[in-house]
């Protein structure tokens, strides 16, 4: 079950996370200017993408591109609990991360040899020690 | 297959079998892939008796038919179908299906177990996803640890089986007026022939992949009708839905718009390829209007403007 042989597939599955990246982009920066008034459904709606993002890299046995997405829910739960800040530090990390898929997409076929250890440490240290 | 707790309907729930086929990975290690399929498809599941694949076969898919029970039941290999190299072994399942009048086994590794969800937590296809698997993905449901690729069944057979196809179904009722019908299904083959065969029938249709869109549609409808101090009919004649879809399912949805004021008095049918009795209770506890049966799909068109022009 090779699927990334087929460029059909492919090129549809990059547009398609590119989209989802777009929403996640303007939904987090959006959270951060709400500040005490997040809105709940905005939080959500940026779970389902990234959710849907993971989805699709799993599918096509994109490890990077999955775990990346994978933390960024994990995150995304925190928030929607209150456990975390949406403050600079956490757009920060949020948009390195989002620019981190941009790149493995641009040399998807090498994705999952590329060495995302950092941006994966950034993030990780968003989440409070007790977790 | 048995139940304790039944499942209740309009709640938006559904169960689906899990199962998985073993593949060796380059650096070979036995990879399990995980998939479901609709319970309410599956008779039972039974222990493949080692069948194998002859140079005859009408398809590479299929493997020959078993007895079961006095039937003649065709087998197929969903590995082949799915493009993947299925590592043999011993105990092998096979899980027998019925639904649209036909039984057929499907070869798969092995079993894992049923889980109840709801059609919320199916992530829907986005358009890469169907193009991949030979377009028989629904949607993938995440149980933590890995995915479960829910399989679009009657895709796969309809395919395999010329006989099975739609592409039989045709009407010759004309509408007297263009009626506007918002037709709810999520395969884009079944999107496209609706479209073909109710617009031949003088429809003007609308399309929404799942339940959830088909309502956010109709409230916007709505919401529009009450600024132009008209009624949803002026938007929406009839709603044809499928029964399964990710989001919000076809009963679900019927509820709903049942339990709308400003909705309530729309036609809703209901079609399946798994209308069974239980299946037409549950259509009738959500009040749909109508149901149809894949079998018998060329009646919608007639059945629909016979509601439009009752009301």
């Amino acid at each position: 079950m090779d699927f990334r042989e087929d460029e059909d597939v492919i090129e549809t599955f990059i547009e398609e996370t590119l989209g989802h990246l777009e929403i996640i982009q303007n939904g987090i920066m959006f959270l951060e200017k709400q500040g005490q008034n997040m809105d709940d459904k905005l939080i959500h709606q940026i779970f389902r993408e990234a959710h849907t993002m993971k989805a699709g890299a799993n599918l096509l046995e994109l490890k990077n591109i999955e775990r990346l997405a994978h933390h960024m829910e994990d995150i995304l739960d925190l928030i929607r609990k209150k456990q975390v800040v949406v403050d600079n530090d956490l757009v920060g990390a949020f948009l390195h991360g989002l620019d981190t898929i941009r790149d493995l997409l641009d040399d998807i076929q090498d994705s999952d040899i590329a060495d995302i250890a950092v941006i994966l440490q950034k993030i990780k240290n968003i989440i409070p020690v007790s977790q | 297959m048995e139940q304790e707790i039944l499942l209740e309907t309009g709640t938006n729930e559904f169960e689906i079998l899990e199962f998985f086929i073993t593949e060796k990975s380059p650096s070979g290690k036995m990879i399990p892939n995980y998939f479901g399929m609709n319970v309410a498809k599956v008779t039972e599941v039974i222990e493949s008796p080692n069948l194998q694949s002859s140079d005859y076969a009408v398809h590479p898919c299929f493997l020959g038919t078993i007895p079961l029970r006095g039937d003649v039941l065709p087998v197929l290999d969903l590995s082949v179908w799915l493009g993947m190299d299925r590592n043999k072994h011993e105990h092998e399942n096979i899980i027998v299906t019925k639904f649209s009048n036909s039984m057929q086994g499907f070869l798969v590794s092995g079993v894992v177990e049923i889980h109840r969800l709801t059609w919320k937590e199916l992530i829907p296809p986005g358009t890469f996803m169907q193009l991949m698997n030979n377009k028989s993905i629904i949607g993938m449901i995440d149980a933590g640890d890995h995915f479960i690729q829910l399989l679009d069944l009657e895709y796969i057979v309809t395919a395999l089986n010329p006989n099975h196809a739609e592409s039989d179904w045709h009407t010759t009722v004309k509408a007297s007026n263009e009626y506007k019908a918002l037709v709810v299904e999520d395969s884009p083959t079944i999107r496209k022939m609706l479209q073909k065969n109710l617009s031949a029938s003088n429809f003007n249709i609308k399309m929404a992949s799942n339940g959830e869109e088909a309502f956010g549609m109709l409230k916007q409808f709505l919401a529009q009708a009450e600024l132009d101090d008209k009624t949803i009919k002026d938007f929406v004649d009839v709603v044809i839905s499928d029964i399964e879809m990710p989001l919000m399912d076809g009963f679900t949805l019927t509820k709903q718009i049942k339990n709308n004021a400003g909705m309530r008095d729309l036609p809703v049918i209901l079609y399946s390829s798994i209308i069974t009795d239980e299946l037409r209770h549950k259509g009738e506890s959500v009040k749909a209007d109508f149901q149809v049966s894949k079998p018998d799909m060329d009646i919608m068109a007639e059945k629909a403007i016979e509601l439009i022009e009752r009301t």
